[in-house]
């Protein structure tokens, strides 16, 4: 699989509040943050844990190119014709990319879960898939997913973490 | 193309855990704006549309639905 992703702020916020946050990077080598993702953050402590990504090479900008800038408005023009949630650019622009270059897009955004059913070739994980495969390679046990609601205050759903086995 | 039933019925469970775990004092001492931006997102789990409503950066919008404990999105 790839080991690379590139996340939107839905999943960047959640995931800077929760403290075993630099194990995103035992799953995925890179993390790339898009342009308008990076515009989207505003607390320091979000921030702060960006720039120290970016400054150790775990994290790194991707920019804001033509190609999938027109992809994505495509992706959001689809979305609507879906009875869903809408995709909106920032997700829709970490899709396009995603799909061409064979990232995991990280979202906690339903649109753009639910795009991998519908209509987009990109895999979108939530954090519960990344604490999922942190527990399959052993990295963490189950009890860290409640450490994770704690820090978070994100609850899952019983349905999402039965399916995953968790 | 049609959604999985797990995550259709995922989707139910969650407008459920939502509405349940729900903080409604809380919710009721918010400024209107925030307060119909949160129940639009206890009601649809549509981050971006109650993000609008809100009115505020999206970070802080999160911490809202923090404390109103319905931050499942």
């Amino acid at each position: 699989m790839s080991t690379e992703a590139i996340a939107d702020a839905s999943f960047l916020i959640d995931w800077a509040r929760y403290s075993g946050r630099d194990r995103l990077f035992n799953v995925f080598n890179v993390v790339w943050i898009p342009e308008p993702v990076l515009g989207e953050l505003q607390s320091e402590h979000t921030l702060m844990w960006v720039a120290r990504g970016m400054a150790s090479g775990s994290m790194a900008l991707f920019p804001e190119l033509p190609n999938y800038r027109e992809e994505a408005l495509r992706l959001i023009e689809v979305s609507r014709r879906f009875p869903v949630r809408h995709l909106d650019y920032p997700e829709a622009y970490c899709i396009a990319a995603a799909s061409d270059r064979g990232y995991v897009v990280l979202s906690e955004n339903g649109a753009a879960y639910a795009s991998q059913f519908l209509y987009a070739r990109a895999r979108v994980w939530r954090a519960l898939e990344v604490l999922a495969k942190l527990i399959e390679r052993g990295a963490i046990d189950r009890g860290e997913v409640h450490r994770y609601e704690e820090e978070t205050k994100h609850k899952f759903p019983r349905r999402d973490l039965e399916r995953l086995g968790i | 193309m049609t959604l999985p039933a797990w995550y259709v019925e995922r989707e139910e469970e969650a407008r459920r855990v939502r509405r349940g775990s729900a903080d409604w004092r809380f919710i009721e001492g918010l400024p209107p704006r925030l307060k119909a931006a949160v129940l639009i997102f206890i009601e649809l789990g549509d981050l971006r549309l109650a993000h609008r409503v809100a009115g505020t950066t999206l970070e802080e919008f999160i911490d809202t639905l923090r404390e109103a404990g319905v931050w499942t999105p």
